[in-house]
């Protein structure tokens, strides 16, 4: 402790990262995401078929040395599928959660700071954007704008972070009316650095728990849209996709649908943990080192 | 009747064991009334809790030679057997009676749930005993408020309630878990003496524990000292009080504020008015009623408050809880507005629009637990304001830091940690720091040693009234607690529902209260 007091303890995500570093679990599925990113990114190059090449005749075939993971009812390689899949659903979960992170703890941070009218307004506009029917305003938002990968996130986004204002709120509700906050506003801190140091911090934990829930469910809603006619078109795929189309021939061919939805699963389960690794790892209380 | 023999409670947790209690021994009789005194941490919960398999275990580990209870053995009862005891032949009242009665059930049912749960009656007649209970401990109109929520009651009422549940059991112990801690003063006075009243008139056997001294002076027959789970001392109560023979007792009787050994060595006579509060008035407008009939009601909780606090004195304000006294101290830090009136610092209005006239006046408060950070480091927290007034620059941050933290009787070593690393005494001083950083020249403390055990807050005491004396600093200290405030004060202002009803030096209120409210305070500080 007291002789490299100069390196430790600088801030808080140093300390954090020192944490998580003990957190084997949570390393694990770090690890098991940037290698997936890692793929992805790499997957014009190293992917072992094109993704819209028919074959007809193979037809769907189970997992084989030439087609490790099968091929679907039109003879394309699934593995294939699944790695360009995965390009653009790691891509729809990470920006559109970002999305919703950015203008839900900003909206929720400042609805909560500044209360009473400001705050009833801010969260009437909420309540407004909950009760629109969620597809009806994707039908609209195509009809106006078109179709595009852009507006694919931006409409996501437009919808998830609603639930993540809200909870931020509650928080920081909460949070306001400890006694450091009254100490940090005596000491005559401007308000946007109590949100920053000392409302925000503290709420990470619900922050970082509703974001790992947020990226699945984000994955999930992609497919929808997709369905709908917005964001991506065959013979794209996405994971969401792969998945939908997977239930539909779910006893014929089994593995359209175990491939996709183990890789999901994986991927969420890599979330989760890493996520509550991070949430212990920003709490100094959770750990004596 | 209650017969325990070396008691002992373990906690194995994955950071190894701990003791919580070690060889506990005593025995009550009815009529009789236990003390068990001692710190937060002594274990002096614990010990109770364990008796009635309150404890979880594991982690729990109890062990003990015999705990005998009218000849059974309590801790070879299973769990349905020990049900039938506890709450029906042994009670337990606790520390806040606004969290330990059920919000959603009427308090006339809660009652009627423990009796029918322990004696084999009907619904009425179990109504009729309820209400009986209700009126014993001196609740007016019992039948009516039999279906009253427990919001509909004041904190004392709540108490009474609560003792009421307890007793309606007709049981032949009654453990008392700091019964009076939350309440104030001149209602802990009518607690204590209603505990009193149903003490005999039932021949009821109470266990008392509390960390204040002065209380369990004035209700046990029989007292035991610990410390860290650990029997200092024990035995008949004028004895221990009187003649303490461990230096632990001692230490803690010393602790204990003593208004004839002043705090402050010099006399205070500085005419030099530095805060001039003039005429103050706040209040706020609820609405009331449903929304087609809504109507503004106005609640007044300042009313013509007019005092000056002299440059370089320590001022006590004192008041029970609601008498507006936080409002008042929220107005001077410029946390709230007023509605009317004026506040004068040095000569000219007091604001808060620039960094400058922010700094002159700093806060500390109650809770040492929620006052700081938990994701700032000691060093940022501290950092923070120096930083911002520009009190020094860069290269010196953390030599300042390290002065700061050594002022207030902390190692330079620590800067480094969590706020969670520290015990309530030594956040209370970081608290204490971080006010200082800010080279104030009125410090305001909101009960900062309210939440403290009685040898902390001593240590506390001390430490506010060097600080005042070295560095010149101008205090007000707002405290429910008279003895505190009777040995660290120059003068008292005296709060009762938002008006100041006395004031003027501390000695002359003291020992001749002139208002009939400052009266009835200083008859229920329990005699030491």
């Amino acid at each position: 402790m007291s002789t490299d007091i100069k390196i430790q303890g600088n801030s808080l995500f140093s300390d954090a990262l020192r944490r998580l570093k003990k957190n084997k679990l949570a390393m694990a599925g770090a690890a098991f995401l940037l290698v997936l990113t890692i793929i992805s990114i790499l997957t014009p190059w190293i992917a072992p078929y094109s993704y819209e090449t028919q074959d007809l005749y193979l037809g769907a075939t189970p997992p084989s040395a030439e087609h490790w993971l099968g091929t679907d009812v039109l003879g394309r390689d699934q593995l294939t599928r699944i790695m360009y899949g995965s390009r653009i659903s790691l891509m729809v979960g990470v920006i559109a959660t970002s999305v919703a992170l950015l203008i839900g703890v900003l909206w929720g941070t400042i609805a909560g700071f500044a209360g009473g009218r400001v705050d009833s307004i801010m969260m009437r506009i909420v309540d407004v954007l909950y009760a629109l029917p969620f597809s009806i305003f994707i039908i609209l938002l195509t009809v106006v704008f078109g179709r595009s990968m852009l507006l694919l996130f931006l409409a996501i986004g437009a919808v998830e972070w609603l639930t993540m204002a809200r909870i931020i709120r509650g928080q920081v509700l909460s949070i306001k009316s400890q006694e450091y906050v009254t100490a940090a506003r005596a000491i005559g801190l401007p308000p946007w650095r109590i949100i920053s140091r000392y409302l925000i911090p503290n709420a990470l934990g619900p922050i970082i728990v509703y974001t790992t829930l947020t990226i699945p469910s984000v994955i999930l809603l992609e497919s929808f849209l997709s369905f709908l006619g917005l964001g991506i078109q065959p013979p794209q795929s996405s994971w969401g996709s792969l998945i939908s189309y997977g239930v539909e021939t779910m006893e014929e061919y089994p593995w359209l649908l175990i491939f996709p939805g183990l890789i999901l699963s994986l991927t969420l389960f890599s979330l989760n943990f890493l996520g509550d690794g991070l949430r212990d790892a920003l709490d100094p209380k959770a750990s004596k080192d | 009747m209650l017969d325990v023999e070396s008691l002992s409670v373990k906690f194995h947790t994955r950071n190894g064991s701990s003791t919580a209690v070690e060889d506990l021994s005593f025995t009550i009789d009815a009529g009789e009334t236990l003390g068990i005194v001692g710190e937060s941490g002594s274990g002096k919960s614990v010990s109770c809790y364990s008796m009635l398999g309150l404890v979880p275990c594991p982690p729990g580990e109890i062990q003990a030679k015999s705990v005998d209870f009218n000849g059974k053995k309590l801790l070879q009862l299973n769990n349905k057997e020990l049900r039938k005891i506890r709450g029906g032949r042994i009670s337990m009242i606790f520390q806040d009676p606004m969290t330990s009665l059920n919000p959603f059930m009427r308090i006339g049912e809660q009652i009627r749930e423990a009796i029918c749960l322990h004696q084999d009656i009907d619904k009425n007649q179990a109504k009729v005993r309820a209400i009986a209970a209700l009126e014993e401990v001196g609740i007016k109109n019992p039948e009516a408020r039999f279906r009253d929520f427990p919001h509909e009651f004041s904190g004392g009422m709540r108490q009474r309630v609560m003792i009421a549940m307890a007793l309606a059991t007709e049981p032949e112990i009654l453990i008392a878990d700091e019964p009076t801690t939350a309440l104030d003063v001149t209602i802990q006075a009518q607690i204590l003496e209603l505990l009193k009243q149903v003490q005999q008139q039932r021949n009821l056997a109470i266990i008392f524990i509390s960390h204040d001294l002065a209380v369990v002076k004035d209700v046990a027959d029989k007292v035991i000292v610990m410390e860290k789970g650990v029997v200092i001392e024990t035995g008949p109560a004028q004895e221990i009080f009187s003649q303490p023979k461990h230096d632990y007792t001692k230490k803690l009787l010393q602790a204990i504020p003593d208004p004839d050994k002043a705090l402050k060595s010099n006399e205070h006579n500085n005419s030099d008015v530095l805060l001039d509060v003039a005429a103050l008035y706040k209040s706020y407008q609820r609405t009331e009623g449903p929304f087609w009939r809504k109507r503004k009601v106005e609640q007044e909780v300042l009313k013509n408050i007019c005092f000056n606090v002299y440059r370089g004195e320590i001022l006590g304000l004192v008041g029970e809880s609601g008498s507006g006294k936080s409002t008042l101290s929220n107005i001077i830090t410029g946390l709230l507005d007023a509605s009317s009136g004026s506040i004068n610092y040095n000569g000219r209005e007091l604001r808060f629009d620039t960094l400058a006239q922010r700094k002159k006046v700093q806060l500390v408060f109650q809770d040492p637990y929620a006052s700081l950070n938990p994701r700032m480091t000691i060093f940022d927290c501290l950092a923070e304001p120096l930083l911002l007034h520009k009190i020094v620059e860069k290269p010196q941050l953390q030599e300042k830091v390290e002065g700061l933290m050594v002022e207030v009787g902390l190692s330079k070593e620590v800067i480094w940690r969590y706020p969670h690393e520290f015990s309530g005494g030594q956040r209370q001083r970081i608290a204490i720091a971080r006010a200082l950083a800010c080279e104030p020249e009125l410090l305001i403390a909101d009960e900062p040693v309210s939440a403290l055990d009685v040898t902390i807050q001593a240590q506390i005491l001390r430490l506010l009234a060097e600080l005042s004396e070295r560095k010149g600093l101008t205090m007000l200290f707002i405290s429910h607690d008279l003895s505190v405030v009777h040995s660290l004060c120059d003068r008292v202002i005296v709060m009762d529902k938002g008006q100041i009803v006395e004031q003027g030096d501390c000695d002359s209120v003291f020992k001749q209260p002139q208002h009939r409210y400052t009266q009835s305070l200083i008859n229920a500080i329990p005699k030491f």
